[in-house]
């Protein structure tokens, strides 16, 4: 699995980078609306889904999917950082940044299932799926999702 | 030939993506951000065909060996590449319509119907034709071909 979550290291830095370099937009409007912990953990246990599921699609979509949520993280960094302190953005969002974990390992995961199929199905090798390292990755990911979601509503938003 | 239908997965996958970069045309944005989403949503749309191919192809074989049934990998690609056909019909249509081609006046909301027929299609021809080629009782075609995406459905309702 290890080479797997390098890959998505990389791929989610890249995005991050990207979405550091994009010209800020203004927004006319910002919903500032409350959120419950299951409103933020439903959000993103769908975008750890989708990067897993991604895997069927020989792990363009996990790729794409994981890119995407780096540069929306590093859009978002570069305009608070405009417009707050460090100490500010530090305070609200390290408590809930573990959630970049989560999406990194199902990025992994999704590219694990990539290599699986293109070996099985594809190159007709005889590949054994590590079930029970995927199962651990996969609960793993779940679980920091559902603590990441639970301190962003009683930590990072207060 | 054989391999012929086999081509309808990538032709799909030319639709579906021609449909999403139509959908975004005259949005009105064009900011960078928006213009990423925009790639990103349009390359996605482009591997969404093949992405059901394989979790179809996955996960009747899974289904297959529940059931102590024997499944022909080849076999059983063709299988779902036929069952696409009533999806390209409906994508295709959907695409002349955003192109203004639409000579029987279908509205937005037909579209909706006639895109969620052209599923329903797909599950009849998979069910029909995996009984068919694979000599199966209907319940085990039916448990094949419906029970993963009832699983998939369910799972996503919960979330």
């Amino acid at each position: 699995m290890r080479p797997f979550i390098l890959i998505a290291v990389i791929v989610y830095t890249i995005g991050l980078l990207v979405g550091f370099q994009i010209d800020p937009v203004l927004a006319q409007r910002v919903d500032t609306g409350s959120f419950t912990v299951w409103d933020i953990a439903r959000n993103n246990l769908a975008s750890v889904f989708v990067n897993i599921a991604g895997g069927l699609s020989l792990g363009v979509i996990s790729v794409l999917n994981t890119a995407y949520n780096g540069l929306i993280l590093g859009y978002a960094v570069s305009i608070v950082l405009e417009h707050t302190s460090s100490t500010d953005f530090v305070r609200h969002f390290l408590p809930h940044s573990i959630e970049i974990v989560a999406i990194i390992l199902s990025c992994a995961l999704g590219l694990y299932i990539a290599r699986f199929i293109w070996r099985t199905l594809l190159k007709s090798q005889d590949t054994k799926f590590q079930k029970r390292t995927f199962i651990a990755c996969l609960a793993l990911s779940v679980i920091i999702v559902l603590v990441a979601a639970f301190l962003e509503v009683n930590v990072s938003m207060r | 030939m054989k391999q012929l239908p086999l081509g309808i997965i990538p032709l799909l996958s030319l639709l579906f993506f021609l449909v999403s970069k139509r959908a975004f045309e005259g949005a009105g944005d064009d900011s960078q951000l928006f213009t990423i989403f925009i790639g990103v949503s349009n390359v996605i749309a482009f591997f969404i065909p093949i992405t059901i191919f394989i979790f179809y192809l996955l996960t009747s074989s899974i289904m297959f060996n529940l059931l102590d049934e024997k499944m022909h990998p080849g076999r059983m690609a063709i299988v779902i590449c036929f069952s696409f056909l009533p999806v390209l019909v409906s994508a295709g249509v959907y695409l002349l319509m955003l192109y203004g081609v639409n000579p029987i006046g279908l509205t937005i909301p037909d579209m909706r119907i006639f895109s969620h027929a052209g599923w329903g299609g797909f599950f009849i021809i998979l069910l029909l034709m995996t009984r068919e080629e694979f000599h199966l009782s209907f319940f085990k075609a039916t448990l094949i071909s419906l029970f993963p995406t009832i699983l998939v459905m369910g799972l996503r309702s919960l979330i």
